[in-house]
């Protein structure tokens, strides 16, 4: 434990300093890589997304992006680093979970309890509450866990399927078509859009979530530069909500696109290419 | 008309074998005002004589009260009944050792935090009684003085999950605790010495972040702040530190 002042040599031998300094310092590291390997999943997110929804300007703009991506040796590596990220971030991120289910459900029980449930305050009431002293948080996070899990399942057999995909263009094996709009269409509407549907929910809510927790437990009260106001937990939650929506319109719509529900509504800006005759 | 109120208490003696864990039921007429101070005060009065639970202030400033009410922890003197529906549950605070029916042993718990985070001004500086007094710029004590409003009621402890489910969790007042001698500038002790105090999994890093103590302290202490400006000065310490294992004598960022 920390000494300073007098009582340093007394109750330390130079050993077990070293070993609790050692101790708090691999700790630091997991929680410090749980918080990265989210963010930046969480980043690669949005621009996967960007990339993905390409398809709203029709099949050509989808594979354009998709070709220079593995002709360049672009998807390739970051497939690589994505799928170590993916897995490093499952293990450090669930620590946090309670091992036993009583634990669990204690959590749960605490959270709905202090959320007000049982107080007689009118609805208005609670929401003036709500706006000063907000309590979602244990549902937010319970549903964290929750949807992270999802991922963990279902975004395992993504990157499988994606990564058969690029592994057969790169070495040339069968068709070697890589990632294309055509294939992954009829992958889509062959019933795999249940899988995106769902993969697609859990991501943004988990990215979402994760992101507005770690602007709470990492910066509240700081300064943001240039406007410098300090952030607020209401601040934060609104944020979160905005980036939470977009995505998941861009989303939705893009994978309705893709399962042939609606033509692409962006093709007026890259027309297919007239079929030679 | 007045409401019948139902008070479900949590009757258990510990120094009594025969004695079992129990909830029971006690009636009485809501009267304007009534507190959770008053009301279970009547109780003991009419019906249970010997009924325990703490108060000593009864304006929310000693911090004896603290209880479950409704499953929320928070002060009992500072409880209306009025803002309550007809049954009202009340038990003790969960994390804290229970002396009997709602009255738990907050007193030991917190002194032995206090000897934990060494909740005291280390200085080398001889103390010179003739001396002038160290003078403190406003901002500094007005920072200090926020987090020092905490009244030890530990309802931020039996509202935290992590300290509901793990004992060795130094607790959101505790934390507090820790941030209010990091502002100080009269306290020596480096970030090198915090580091190791509350960079661990019983420090913030064991916090999982759920705000249940932020969201409960009924003196609405900045507890989330001081939380994150823990973590972003202890990642600072980190990095500074991994300067220096590199070779460049960096000096550690204060
Ligand atoms: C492999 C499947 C995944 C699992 C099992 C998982 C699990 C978790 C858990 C349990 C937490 C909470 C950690 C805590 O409370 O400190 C968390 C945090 C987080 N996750 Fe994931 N996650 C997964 C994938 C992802 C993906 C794909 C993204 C990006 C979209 C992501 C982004 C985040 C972020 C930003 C946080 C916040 C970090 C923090 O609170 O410190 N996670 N994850
Ligand atoms: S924010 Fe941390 S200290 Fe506060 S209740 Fe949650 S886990 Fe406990
Ligand atoms: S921080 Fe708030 S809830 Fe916790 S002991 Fe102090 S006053 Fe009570
Ligand atoms: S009796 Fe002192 S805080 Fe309630």
């Amino acid at each position: 434990m920390a000494k300073a002042g007098p009582s340093k040599e007394i109750t330390h031998h130079e050993g077990e300093l070293t070993a609790t300094r050692d101790r708090a310092r691999r700790q630091w590291k997991l929680d410090a890589i749980s918080t990265g390997t989210g963010v930046f999943l969480a980043l690669f997110m949005w621009g996967h997304m960007f990339f993905v929804s390409s398809i709203l300007t029709g099949e050509r703009g989808f594979n354009w992006i998709s070709d220079l991506f593995e002709h360049y040796w672009l998807a390739q590596p970051t497939l690589v680093v994505v799928t170590i990220v993916f897995f490093v971030h499952f293990v450090t991120a669930s620590r946090k979970i309670p091992a036993k289910f009583a634990e669990r459900r204690r959590v749960k029980k605490l959270g709905d309890d202090i959320s007000h449930s049982k107080w007689n305050i009118s609805k208005q009431e609670r929401r003036e509450l709500d706006k000063v002293r907000p309590h979602k948080e244990t549902s937010l996070w319970i549903w964290q866990v929750r949807s992270g899990m999802i991922i963990l399942a279902l975004g395992s057999v993504h990157l499988f399927v994606v990564i058969a995909d690029v592994v057969q263009r790169t070495f040339d094996i069968g068709e070697g078509l890589g990632i294309n709009a055509a294939e992954t269409m009829a992958r889509v509407q062959g019933g795999m859009w249940i899988l995106y549907a769902i993969l697609l929910y859990a991501v943004e809510v988990h990215a979402g979530i994760g992101l507005y927790r770690v602007t709470v437990k990492w910066g509240l009260g700081a300064k943001i530069p240039i406007i410098g106001s300090r952030i607020t937990r209401g601040m934060a939650q609104k944020m979160e909500r905005i980036v939470l929506w977009f995505f998941l319109i861009i989303g939705f719509i893009t994978l309705l696109v893709m399962a042939g529900v609606i033509d692409p509504p962006l093709e007026f800006l890259l027309p297919p290419l007239p079929v030679a005759s | 008309m007045a409401r019948e109120l139902t008070l479900r208490i949590f009757r258990y003696d510990p120094l009594n074998p025969e004695s079992k864990p129990c909830f029971v039921d006690y009636k009485m007429e809501e009267t304007p005002r009534l507190n959770l101070f008053v009301a279970l005060h009547r109780v003991r009065e009419k019906q249970a004589p010997d009924l325990q639970f703490d108060f000593v202030c009864r304006a929310g400033v000693c911090g004896s009260c603290g209880m479950m009410i409704n499953g929320r922890p928070t002060l009992a003197c500072r409880t209306l009944t009025a803002e309550l529906p007809e049954t009202i549950t009340l038990a003790p605070m969960p994390a804290f050792k229970l002396i009997g029916d709602l009255s738990v042993d907050t007193g030991t718990w917190f002194r032995g935090m206090s000897e934990r985070v060494e909740s005291w001004i280390h200085t080398q500086k001889e103390f010179d009684p003739k001396a002038e007094e160290q003078r403190m710029d406003d901002g500094t004590a007005q920072k200090i003085y926020e987090l020092e409003r905490c009244i030890e009621c530990g309802c931020c402890v039996a509202g935290c999950a992590t300290a509901n489910i793990r004992e060795d969790f130094l607790g959101a007042t505790a934390l507090n605790r820790i941030g209010r001698f990091m502002l100080d500038p009269r306290d020596e002790r480096d970030s090198e010495d915090w580091f190791e105090l509350v960079a661990t999994d019983e420090g913030v890093f064991g916090c999982m972040g759920l705000m249940g103590c932020d969201d409960v302290c009924p003196k609405e202490l900045p507890l989330l702040e001081v939380f994150a400006y823990m973590r972003r000065r202890m990642s600072q310490v980190a990095a500074g530190r991994a300067k220096a294992d590199a070779g460049t004598s960096q000096p550690v960022i204060t």
